[in-house]
């Protein structure tokens, strides 16, 4: 495993420190790496990522980092194992998702999807779609604040059109 | 786009996020739900159509329409096939993999479930996932009606076929069946009517390289099993029957390619075994139930070698 540390810097002035294996998470600093833009003294500048979502990234990036390693380390390994270590992940992301508020999990999104963080992309967007479920539109709307700019006209014709998802 | 922004300038964060992700979150969603978003607001009309639209994979799923109403059931179920039709009528894009799973009837089979069918087919789909539940028919008039349409026999485009459980597969006699690039076919419970099924896989399916076949007992229903496995490039093949007793007398292999084979059978009274592999063969897993009546120095023959 490369030690080799990379700095990165928020778009509000906050450096972190964090191992290349970790950043590497991310497909475009991955890619920076790669073709060598980075400047082993200077920071990575990110420039739409407030400093307290890249925390929260890079909180993520260090956690699967070495979920990754313990991967290839015991091939071995028993189905239990297996199975025990993915409760493990499972029950750390559930917490982490559960620590922030619906503003916090948005900010992150975008962050994951401008850093090209597969991983977490679908992570959040699935906690969005279980925050979805089981709720009416009308729910869905007050939880995301969503403003209802149909006619009443307007949204009974669409509820016609689709009437078998209403039904 | 500037995340900050977006959360301090608008309450409505999740409207703003890209349309990829909004689709991503979307395919999340049980069916209806996903659907039923297009109510939200005008951004969100435009959406589930979108997703519907790209998607590679079309699936229709009828639990989805009948849990947790099962009260409701037929309710659940013509939901369900409105919901079918208007997303074949809508999109008219090529369709790579679809999958139904349903229960079906005769008469609704005859009038859509069939026409849904060759919608995909003439899409271009090359995974197709058929799992439908039908009530078993034995008059063969009425089986006639339950036919797959002739495209479904002369697809150029089908490289994965999964059929089951528990459907009977006809075909219009006059239709000169060939699946050319058939590479992998999948049969969970599947009778064949008026179509040999080993003649069906070795002349229709030139380039097959995977079989599975999973047929289990269903109550008055009884099946002889397909007793010759003949092909001559077919490399993998599973094959459960999983009957309490077989009447099954002969099984013959002829696979001169076969790399891998997964054989469980109950069998009685055999009188016939053969195998065509031994050159080929790299793995082989076999369970094979003997029963009372059977004379065990039989199989020694033929599969002891292995």
């Amino acid at each position: 495993m490369s030690s080799n540390m990379i700095m990165l810097k928020s778009s509000d002035g906050a450096s972190f420190e964090i191992e290349e294996a970790a950043a590497r998470k991310s497909k475009i600093i991955a890619n920076m790496i790669e073709v060598e833009c980075v400047d082993e003294d200077k920071a990575i500048p990110l420039q739409n990522v407030t400093g307290n979502i890249l925390a929260l990234v890079i909180e993520y990036c260090n956690k699967h980092i070495v979920d990754d390693d313990d991967d290839v380390a015991t091939e071995e390994a028993s189905e239990e194992e297996e199975e025990a270590k993915k409760k493990k992940v499972d029950d750390w992301e559930a917490e982490f998702m559960n620590s922030m508020s619906l503003e916090t999990m948005f900010e992150l999104l975008l962050a994951a999807n401008y850093l090209n963080i597969k991983s977490l992309i679908d992570l959040v967007c699935q906690t969005i779609a279980n925050n979805i479920k089981d709720k009416t539109p009308e729910e869905v709307r007050k939880i995301f604040s969503i403003e209802n700019d149909f006619t009443p006209e307007e949204e009974e014709e669409i509820r016609k059109e689709n009437a078998w998802a209403f039904g | 786009m500037n995340a900050k922004k977006i959360a301090s300038c608008s309450g409505d964060a999740i409207s703003s996020l890209p349309d990829e992700i909004l689709d991503l979150i979307l395919s999340l969603l049980p069916i209806r739900l996903a659907a039923s978003t297009s109510i939200l607001s005008k951004i969100w009309k435009n959406l589930f159509p979108l997703m519907i639209a790209s998607q590679h994979h079309v699936k229709f799923y009828e639990s989805d329409f009948l849990y947790p109403n099962e009260a409701n059931k037929s309710n659940g179920q013509q939901n369900f096939r409105a919901f079918v039709d208007s997303t074949l009528s809508r999109n008219r894009n090529p369709i790579k993999k679809f999958t139904l799973k349903c229960q079906d009837d005769v008469d609704h089979f005859k009038a859509h479930t069939n026409q849904w069918i060759k919608n995909a087919l003439e899409r271009g789909v090359s995974d197709l996932n058929l799992r439908f539940t039908m009530p078993l028919i034995n008059k063969l008039e009425k089986l006639r009606k339950c036919l797959l349409p002739d495209i479904f026999f002369t697809s150029k485009t089908l490289v994965k076929l999964t059929l089951g459980t528990g459907i009977c597969v006809g075909c219009n006699p006059n239709i000169d069946f060939c699946l050319p690039v058939l590479k992998s076919l999948f049969l969970y419970t599947v009778w064949f009517v008026e179509i040999d099924f080993s003649d069906f896989v070795i002349r229709q399916c030139p380039v097959l390289e995977e079989l599975y076949i999973q047929h289990s007992y269903i109550k008055h229903q009884w099946w002889e099993g397909h007793n010759l496995i003949c092909h001559p490039n077919v490399k993998r093949i599973k094959i459960h029957y999983d009957y309490p007793i077989s009447k099954r007398k002969k099984m013959a292999f002829n696979t001169p390619n076969l790399v891998y084979l997964d054989y469980f059978d109950r069998l009685s009274n055999v009188e016939y075994y053969w195998a065509n592999f031994m050159d080929s063969l790299v793995e082989a897993r076999l369970d094979l139930v003997l029963q009372y009546e059977c004379r065990p120095y039989e199989y020694e023959n033929h599969f002891l070698d292995l």
